[in-house]
């Protein structure tokens, strides 16, 4: 994979340009995922800051060998979602119990924000819902076929299925591409 | 459980390794296999690419002031002392200043402007990246892809290979199997023409060697063509419903059709 390896290595020796040249190039596909998990741009916001904290003093552990710069990133970023609404969801207990409203504004299943776009949308619906439900909005397998109300093996198999489908789309897009160019000629 | 390619592809491993979910010591396992693994790290590679480049699609720019305020945390070094503004004094001066701060205010907001602009190109740029990297892959597996269908024919059309249909009994009439043995090279292939997905379950494939069932493998749905094992001297193929991950002897009661050879 191609990775802007300069850069990672400048990050990893704690140099700022690089550390802002690989925010720009990064942040917004991982906002786009936190504002998905997290549901409330406040909340979003706030975790962005701090993957991106995270990013910066914990470069050194940053392993190539292990995962890509965006999946080393993606997790930092799920985590921390996680977490937030961990901690979010047990504030708005908390102020329930005391009789007082939380305020912070949700973003709405309809929401530009958190819509799914492209490729996803050309999956099969229940495919679409899986991937969508793992690596989007941060749900265990547990949960996520206890979710979708199907045996959990036949959740392990929609997920692959739907890996495999997005590969060969994005074959078959590729090739009716190529042969566009090739006509242009 | 013993950590293998098929186990860590059937339990959904390499998803879970990609999420990071995984206890140490089992992400420790999945990490030695994909060592050792060219084809399953490739996949793996493969969905570290799907799922960046769906996040790339999904991608929303963020408010500025969060990268201002990182690089502002991060700044470890002091500010340059600025010097003191001079106080100037004057209606010219005052006129002077009023002209120099709207020109500034201009410059401020045309540069916000670019900015944002450059911003929205820098991910467009890491888009187009990715997506020439994906392109590349494509046409490595196309190529791969029609050199597998040339050997496929070839092997097909060897004068040595049989074909053998093996389809369903009455508990499973719709099944179809056409398998492609040939003796001289002791392969087998299988072309599975109607064969339904089970839930929990598995089909798995056995040899009759005098009298006896001998495993040829388990059957992957999910795939088209698929080799197995070729077992000497068998005298008929048999597909049996087993456990998932398949059994070490057949329920012959669950015996969904067979084929003599």
């Amino acid at each position: 994979m191609q990775q802007n390896q300069n850069l990672i290595d400048q990050l990893k020796e704690q140099k700022q340009d690089a550390f802002a040249k690989i925010y720009d190039l990064y942040s917004g596909a991982i906002y786009g995922v936190i504002l998905k998990i997290c549901r409330s741009e406040v909340l979003a916001q706030e975790v962005l800051q701090d993957t991106f904290l995270t990013v910066w003093n914990k470069s050194q552990s940053y392993d190539e060998a292990k995962a890509s710069f965006y999946t080393w990133v993606y997790r930092i970023a799920r985590n921390k979602s996680l977490n937030a609404i961990r901690n979010s969801d047990q504030k708005v207990i908390q102020n329930e119990n005391s009789g007082v409203y939380t305020t912070e504004e949700e973003v709405h299943d309809d929401d530009q924000l958190i819509k799914i776009k492209g490729s996803l949308n050309d999956l099969k619906p229940h495919h679409k819902k899986a991937i969508e439900l793992v690596f989007f909005r941060g749900y265990t397998h547990r949960e996520a076929y206890q979710e979708m109300d199907v045996p959990l093996g036949t959740f392990k198999s929609y997920i692959r299925q739907a890996l495999k489908q997005l590969k060969e789309n994005y074959v078959k897009v590729t090739l009716i591409f190529l042969t566009l160019i090739h006509v242009l000629k | 459980m013993k950590m293998t390619r098929e186990y860590i592809v059937k339990e959904g491993l390499l998803e879970a390794y990609f999420l990071g979910e995984l206890p140490a010591e089992q992400e420790q396992q999945v990490f030695e296999v994909l060592q050792s693994d060219p084809e399953l790290k490739k996949e793996y590679e493969e969905l570290e690419k799907s799922m960046e480049r769906l996040a790339l699609e999904n991608a929303v720019t963020p408010p500025s002031t969060i990268k201002e305020n990182l690089l502002d945390q991060i700044a470890t070094l002091d500010k340059e002392s600025k010097t003191e503004p001079k106080v100037i004094t004057g209606v010219f001066y005052k006129r002077y200043f009023a002209v120099a701060a709207s020109v500034a205010v201009l410059f401020m907001t045309a540069s916000l402007v670019l900015w944002f602009q450059l911003d929205e190109a820098k991910t467009k740029l890491r888009f187009t990246n990715l997506n020439q990297e994906i392109l590349i892959d494509s046409i490595n597996a196309i190529t791969q892809n029609t050199l597998q269908q040339k050997n496929l024919i070839a092997y097909v059309n060897d004068p040595n290979t049989e074909r053998h249909l093996l389809v369903g009994n009455k508990r499973a009439p719709e099944v179809a199997v056409l398998s492609y043995v040939n003796h001289e090279q002791e392969s087998v292939l299988i072309n599975l023409h109607n064969l339904p997905e089970l839930e929990d379950k598995d089909y798995q494939m056995w040899a009759d060697v005098d009298g006896e069932m001998i495993d040829m493998g388990v059957i992957d749905t999910s795939e088209q063509m698929l080799t197995m094992n070729y077992i000497k001297d068998a005298e008929s193929m048999n597909i049996t419903i087993e456990e998932k991950g398949g059994s070490d002897h057949p329920d012959v009661s669950q015996l969904i059709g067979s084929v003599a050879l």
